[in-house]
């Protein structure tokens, strides 16, 4: 039996002034928790993470596990489990920069890929009541970027992280119906992955690259109804 | 205030005299406290009770001190905070100090923002001086050792924006410097000393190892400095012998 201790509370107090933890720095801080990563850490991080949820969940706080959808890199991300999820993120951002956000998500969905250009980004600025600047904008969208809410593809375009994703996914589902696809093999909500030219069903970058190594060369959509066969595809 | 606003308060106050008694309804309002701190202790500004009574407690008033308890010991406990009741001025405002000693590395993980930890260097930079000089500095003598840093308190700062702002009000505000209103010089100036908030953040020991590895002298130097250092062990040693912690509740540091 884990006694809760002093690494535990390291460990949330890390999380809160973080949000968001990719699985090398969960590493990093569990080992200057004073556990040793070297032997069984999945099972060493799941056992961890377990214990402080139980104490962190009477204030609808909870560690979740997440993977970023471009690259597939797993995270750890603190999340707000009652509905108010927006209100975490009322007390760092003024109500103004909220509405910036919102707009910036609503694009995202719109688009269908998941992402945004950093130029289309700023003009977002023009569809607000009350104005920001330019520049202004410009840090808004940085400060975002350095609190892990939204990320920089390697395209350069802007996405939702996972960490916006985890904490979101309440929002995302209630306000964007319409737009919002459920990737086909892991059931959770996709922004950006792949989508089949047949059906239109969509499916994370990481959840296919893993189905289509299974499938070899006869590769087909994993959605059931469909089955079609998958054209040219490339895994990377 | 609206006035529908003032109608409603004094409602509330009406029904100050209701202690929680369901458990069920205590327990939400412990948590709800407990959520409250820990999100307004990131902007580091001192929590008023006038605002728990509002946010949480909605006028049950009178259930202050037993949610506040309660409250303490579960951000001990879990998030290893210490709920500290400040004094004079600040009376009826609380701020949560670390209770986990950290080593550097440790602390590394806890404070990533850049700008907080730019922030931090120059809060103690200041705290430095104040200390070194006999726990006091004029507002005049830190601006100009602050030039040796390129710090000037008309200009822009490049990190720190305004800085003039940053020091004598933000760093007021957060509790870890006290100004008072020198009124024998003309014009009258500040005199600037350590806040509550460093107070307990920070032993004066640190801070006089810390100078010394700086200008590289030893501790037992500073001789002045040096009974400080020991008046605040002998201090905090007779508070534990008493038993006269400031926090209630359990505090269980099992690794």
């Amino acid at each position: 039996m884990d006694v809760y201790g002093d690494g535990h509370r390291l460990f949330i107090q890390s999380m809160m002034s973080r949000g968001i933890m990719n699985i090398t720095e969960v590493k990093e801080v569990l080992s200057e928790c004073g556990i040793d990563v070297g032997t069984e850490f999945k099972d060493k991080v799941v056992r961890f993470v377990r214990l402080v949820n139980q104490h962190i969940g009477p204030i609808n706080l909870e560690i979740r596990k997440g993977v970023e959808e471009e690259d597939g890199q797993q995270c750890y991300v603190l999340a707000n489990t009652a509905e108010t999820s927006i209100s975490r993120l009322s007390s760092t951002y003024s109500p103004n920069e909220l509405e910036l956000f919102k707009k910036l998500i609503e694009s995202i969905m719109e688009n269908g890929d998941g992402k945004i250009g950093s130029l289309a980004a700023m003009n977002l600025t023009d569809k607000l009541e009350k104005r920001i600047g330019k520049e202004e904008a410009q840090n808004f969208f940085n400060r975002l970027e350095d609190d892990r809410w939204i990320r920089k593809n390697s395209d350069g375009k802007m996405s939702l992280s996972v960490r916006s994703i985890v904490e979101l996914d309440q929002y995302i589902k209630d306000v964007y119906p319409d737009y919002v696809k459920m990737c086909s093999i892991c059931t959770k909500l996709c922004l950006q992955g792949r989508q089949c030219e047949n059906c239109g069903a969509k499916f994370h970058f990481r959840c296919s690259n893993v189905l289509f190594s299974k499938q070899g060369n006869n590769r087909t959509c994993p959605e059931p109804n469909c089955r079609a066969p998958w054209g040219q595809v490339v895994i990377h | 205030m609206s006035l529908s606003q003032a109608f409603s308060q004094s409602q509330t106050q009406g029904r100050s005299g209701v202690e929680i008694t369901d458990p069920v309804e205590r327990e939400k309002k412990v948590n709800e406290l407990v959520q409250y701190m820990l999100i307004m202790d990131q902007k580091k500004i001192p929590i008023k009770k006038r605002d728990i009574n509002r946010v949480i407690l909605k006028g049950q008033n009178r259930a202050f001190n037993g949610v506040m308890e309660e409250a303490a010991s579960k951000l001990l406990e879990v998030y290893g905070f210490k709920v500290i009741e400040l004094e004079d001025k600040l009376k009826d405002s609380y701020i949560l100090v670390n209770n986990l000693e950290l080593s550097e590395s440790q602390k590394r993980l806890i404070n990533v923002n850049e700008k907080d930890n730019a922030e931090m260097g120059l809060v103690f930079v200041i705290l430095g001086m104040i200390f070194m000089n006999q726990n006091i500095i004029h507002e005049d003598e830190m601006w100009h050792a602050l030039k040796k840093l390129g710090i000037y308190q008309d200009d822009m700062h490049s990190t720190f924006g305004n800085v003039k702002n940053l020091i004598m009000k933000e760093f007021v505000r957060k509790g870890y410097l006290r100004t008072e209103l020198n009124t024998s010089t003309d014009p009258p100036t500040h005199d600037i000393f350590w806040g509550q908030r460093a107070q307990h953040e920070i032993t004066k020991r640190n801070m006089l190892s810390m100078v010394c590895d700086i200008n590289e002298t030893q501790p037992s130097d500073w001789t002045y400095q040096m009974r400080l250092v020991i008046e605040e062990e002998q201090g905090s040693q007779q508070q534990l012998d008493q038993g006269n912690s400031s926090v209630p509740g359990p505090s269980s540091s099992a690794r």
